[in-house]
């Protein structure tokens, strides 16, 4: 029986795949990636702290605002203190209606990663124009205001068409976040040439953890040290990619960014810290790029 | 951006202002809205949730009262207004404790979100005149039950002579907002330190909650050195009231009231928290210019 595909790339099991390093040797690449997101009030869709898919009220409203008064500067203060440079998947909504937020973003030299318009939306159901114009709209903000175009995306709510990927490609971006399918990254097939996918969480992700499968704080805690103890052994035999999704209206808060900042702290204190690479995904992806094709799984 | 303003100070050169909420609500039998401990808000209103939920007035009330008198805590309560009515026991303690009243309508079996204008306003003058009448102070802060808004709630609310609210818990520090007629103060409230959210719709046991106020605390005490902060728990007593609960409950609250750093703390009320905020210059408080 021939059953739908996706035709992005072939299988591949870890294990069987030519070793690399990442930069200077090092095996375990690390970066933490901040979703900076803006909504539109009572419309679409957002997350709700009590009943995930509530609908939109003020206080969900109130409570995700949190984010870009607070949530966000807690989150950056937190990063700076530890050393651990930014990466940031950013609704292009933000460069319209929160100019002074995407100033100090760039101010600071991080990464940005397109983000869509806005998470009031997702991509899924989009019509193949409508998606290239969004994402047309999305590059030339971001670019607008950094003077260079961001090389990944991760869709609201990793949300693709069936092509998305030949879209992104085309408007030329390098990377996408939204295949959680692996702990190294892949070159997906489109229609224009590969695009790498860098491993993205769907699980170490505050969203789904906390808001969705409602973990408590320090449970989340817990499941960042245990990744990291696990995957800092097992990046002994192949290089390895560990990922750590933020929301600013999320993890932001107070109480989850005391026991998140012990777990960040654990991990910076290893003792085989000196296999981990401090990184961002846009770094990953192009040090990907620069390997003897055959190295990173093909399409 | 909470790290781009003017720095100020709560009175007595404190940092961090820390109350308590709790929520004293007064519920219809087996109609309306209500919550439920195994089934949040999809369960149908019984006899078996009500009869749940009215052990709060009957025994959670009474010992979260001696908790807190126990810890020297005051307390403010978003209260129903036919808790008047209906449960003048439980006004004569607050009363006697000097405890603020904060308008929470008339029960907590209708939400405020869903009101026509007329209605909605109607609902304010009622509730407000209610507390008045029965506590001999009227109430100034308002939280809407569910902390739901009408498009026109800020203004009604305005209008009606309150000077604060609590129902957005978008920031830690207090700010204005407009009214068509003038402006609100937004003092923060908990969405997530809430017992009704953390325990009842995420159904995260009592310890979770628990570890969430002490690590809630133990981040803002040292957030609060770069600028001054709110630090609220909201606790409901039909929750937190019950034996299991409240053990941990107690020795989170001591964690608090002992912390070596408690002298950065101003152990205080909502309504304190807007009239210091009401009386700092133009240009201090977010929305203020």
């Amino acid at each position: 029986m021939q059953l739908p595909h996706h035709n992005r790339y072939a299988h591949s099991a870890i294990g069987s795949r030519p070793d690399y390093s990442w930069p200077h040797g090092k095996r375990l690449a690390f970066y933490v990636a901040i979703s900076i997101e803006y909504f539109a009030f009572g419309a679409g869709i957002g997350d709700d702290i009590s009943t995930p898919g509530a609908p939109q009220t003020q206080r969900n409203f109130g409570w995700r605002d949190y984010g870009q008064r607070v949530g966000l500067w807690r989150l950056l203060k937190t990063l700076d203190d530890l050393h651990i440079p930014g990466a940031h998947a950013v609704n292009g909504a933000l460069y319209r209606y929160r100019p002074e937020l995407v100033s100090r973003l760039q101010a600071r030299g991080d990464e940005i990663i397109g983000h869509g318009r806005t998470s009031s939306e997702v991509q899924n159901d989009m019509w193949e124009h409508d998606e290239t114009r969004l994402i047309a709209e999305v590059t030339q903000a971001i670019t607008a205001q950094q003077g260079k175009p961001p090389s990944g995306w991760l869709g609201p709510g990793f949300g693709e068409t069936r092509t998305t990927l030949d879209t992104l490609k085309e408007a030329g971006y390098s990377y996408v976040l939204d295949w959680p399918a692996d702990d190294q990254p892949l070159w997906l097939r489109t229609r224009a040439g590969p695009i790498l996918s860098v491993p993205y969480p769907l699980e170490l992700n505050d969203a789904t953890a906390i808001l969705h499968r409602r973990h408590g704080a320090r449970e989340f805690a817990d499941m960042v040290v245990n990744q990291f103890d696990v995957m800092i052994e097992q990046s002994e035999k192949e290089p390895l990619v560990f990922a750590l999704g933020l929301h600013a209206y999320v993890a932001g808060q107070p109480f989850r960014l005391h026991a998140l900042r012990k777990a960040l702290q654990h991990c910076l204190d290893h003792r085989h810290r000196d296999r981990v690479w401090i990184t961002r995904p846009g770094d990953i992806a192009r040090h990907c790029a620069s390997l003897p094709p055959g190295t990173v799984p093909q399409a | 951006m909470i790290d781009r303003r003017p720095v100020y100070d709560w009175p007595g050169g404190k940092r961090l202002a820390f109350y308590i909420g709790t929520n004293v609500e007064y519920f219809a039998f087996g109609v309306g809205t209500g919550s439920d401990p195994a089934f949040g808000a999809a369960a149908r209103q019984t006899q078996r949730n009500y009869a749940w939920r009215d052990y709060g007035h009957r025994v959670g009330i009474w010992r979260l009262f001696d908790l807190l008198d126990e810890l020297k805590l005051p307390a403010a309560h978003n209260m129903s207004s036919l808790i008047c009515t209906h449960r003048p026991d439980i006004v004569e303690r607050m009363r006697a404790r000097g405890d603020e009243i904060i308008g929470h309508g008339r029960t907590q079996s209708e939400r405020q979100g869903s009101m026509w204008e007329d209605d909605e306003a109607s609902m304010v003058a009622e509730s407000t005149s209610t507390i008045e009448a029965a506590y001999g102070r009227r109430p100034y802060g308002w939280m809407g039950p569910g902390m739901s808004h009408t498009p026109v709630t800020v203004d009604v609310l305005q209008e009606a002579g309150y000077k604060f609210l609590m129902d957005w818990s978008c920031d830690d520090q207090p700010f204005w907002m407009k009214a068509r007629a003038g402006r609100m103060l937004c003092v923060p409230y908990p969405l997530e330190v809430n017992d009704s959210v953390a325990l009842l719709f995420r159904q995260q046991t009592a310890g979770d909650f628990a570890d969430m106020i002490v690590d809630q605390f133990d981040e803002m005490i040292e957030q609060c050195v770069d600028q001054p902060l709110v630090c609220t728990i909201a606790l409901h007593p039909m929750t937190m009231g019950q034996p299991f609960r409240l053990g941990l409950l107690r020795n989170a609250l001591r964690h608090v009231v002992n912390h070596p750093e408690r002298d950065r703390v101003w152990f205080t009320l909502p309504g304190a928290i807007a009239d210091h905020c009401a009386s700092l210059p133009p240009g201090i408080v977010p929305g203020s210019a």
